[in-house]
């Protein structure tokens, strides 16, 4: 399984927790189909439409983290946890 | 950093601070380094207030604090350096007068004044390390591309509702940049007063950038690898990230593009003015109110667009808007010569929709809080429409 940890404002805003469990996939982009099965046009805010991720998002997949503007095509372990961040501002 | 007073502990120092420099990875020396330190904490807000008691405690010699605020009630359930009786003092005057109570052997200066552009650089200068505990996403890229230009360590924390992140940045491992190369779009993230912040989280990011910012002034890092922190005070979880500078960071990256400060506000989608962003500005941009909107919609040539699904649009929506997806958005069929009402449920998607149409040329504005501020009004909207069907 796959756990997709999503920024807060973002599964608030669709109705989805805060960690969503997947069936495991070959890629990024597999589980993001799968999680946007799920939450409606969720993905339309994490990537882009060329299948980067979207620059203000920062994104670890198991624990390294990807270079800004990657494409979400990358490989995935099948226990990978992909966390999905976001800056907040608050002081 | 000095070195005057901190040469020599007197008894008074040595009974203060017994405590600490009892601690092996302390001792008098380390004491001695605590003391000739200079920190400029940046706010004097929530985090600010946790972080700069602490310092002054542990004998930081000489602390700055700069905001350009003033103390208000809202602000006392999580910004402990202040209390009922400075309501209305500056936020730096107030923040000081505690902290001498706390120390009255450091030396606190007060910057009274918001960060700029302006005056950064040489802000910065006076000092060994940077504290952020500022509330606005212009002022931590300032606070960040100013440090990295003075090769300035940075302890930087936010904090939002139960969540806290914290990351030290220190000179040639990475900087904010790295992590976040761009501020989400104005609006997209709420700030802490529409979204609200349990107080405490404060208090714990708070500390956590005193004990980092002492760990950096010790040179207590077991490893200074850079990490990004992220407090989850619900699930009662911190997470650790490692990452690594970011060699196309456009501030410390191998060539860097920009070298010099710039206008901040402007960066971050708000315009160009120059003036401090204030939580409520950062949101508001290209918002509107339920109140506003209404009296938008009185004018026959404005394009509702609701960017939910059909499944909650047919739930309730606004009289004469329209569904309109995402995608729809790539190939518009609406008037750019008209205003744009973006709609969804809480405000999020309209915003990116608002700061997307923007971009292509649109006169575009979002419903702030969306279809959940519209409350009463939009059911019975939807009741009538769908008793004519």
């Amino acid at each position: 399984m796959i756990t997709v940890h999503l920024p807060p404002d973002l599964a608030r805003e669709f109705g989805a927790a805060p960690a969503v469990t997947l069936e495991a996939a070959a890629t990024c982009t597999d589980v993001l189909i799968s999680l946007d099965r799920r939450h409606p046009g969720i993905v339309s805010w994490i990537l882009e439409p060329d299948g980067r991720f979207r620059e203000h998002l920062s994104v670890f997949v198991s624990g390294r983290r990807l270079a800004p503007r990657s494409q979400a095509s990358l490989a995935l372990a099948r226990d990978a946890e992909i966390w999905i961040l976001r800056a907040i501002s608050g002081g | 950093m000095e070195n005057d007073r901190a040469s020599q502990l007197t008894g008074r120092d040595l009974a203060r601070y017994q405590r600490q420099i009892v601690l092996p990875q302390l001792g008098i020396n380390g004491q001695r380094r605590l003391m000739s330190s200079r920190v400029l904490v940046v706010g004097a807000g929530a985090l600010g207030s946790a972080a700069a008691a602490y310092l002054a405690a542990a004998g930081v010699g000489t602390l700055g604090l700069v905001d350009g605020d003033t103390v208000e009630l809202s602000n006392l359930h999580r910004q402990i350096l202040h209390d009922e009786a400075h309501i209305g003092w500056s936020k730096t005057q107030s923040a000081a007068h505690r902290l001498n109570v706390i120390n009255s052997d450091i030396r606190i200066q007060e910057h009274d004044e918001f960060l700029s552009s302006a005056n950064a650089l040489d802000l910065f200068a006076n000092y060994d390390l940077i504290v952020n505990g500022s509330d606005n996403f212009p002022a931590r890229y300032l606070v960040n591309d100013a440090a990295v230009f003075l090769k300035k360590p940075v302890v930087d924390a936010a904090i939002l509702r139960f969540e806290g992140q914290l990351a030290v940045f220190r000179p040639g491992l990475g900087c904010y940049r790295c992590l976040f190369p761009t501020p989400p779009s104005p609006g997209t993230v709420p700030d802490c007063a529409e979204a609200g912040i349990f107080g405490a989280v404060a208090g714990v990011l708070g500390s956590m950038q005193a004990v980092e910012a002492l760990k950096v002034l010790l040179n207590l890092e077991e490893s200074p690898s850079s990490a990004f922190l992220i407090y989850e005070a619900l699930a009662s979880r911190w997470h650790r990230m490692p990452f690594h500078r970011d060699p196309d960071c456009l501030v410390c990256g191998d060539t860097p593009r920009i070298t010099a400060l710039i206008d901040y506000q402007q960066f971050c989608g708000l315009g160009s003015d120059r003036t401090q962003a204030t939580p409520a500005a950062a949101s508001d941009a290209f918002s509107v109110t339920a109140e506003e909107a209404m009296r938008m919609m009185e004018d026959p040539h404005l394009t509702i667009l609701d960017i939910r699904d059909e499944a909650e649009f047919l739930k309730g929506h606004l009289p004469r808007a329209r569904q309109c997806s995402m995608e729809e958005l790539d190939a518009p069929t609406f008037s750019r010569d008209m205003p744009v009402l973006v709609v969804c449920a809480a405000g999020v998607r309209s915003a990116y929709a608002t700061q997307y149409l923007r971009s292509r040329g649109y006169e575009a504005w979002s419903l702030a809080g969306g279809m959940r501020t519209w409350g009463g009004a939009v059911s019975a909207v939807a009741i009538q429409e769908r008793t004519r069907r």
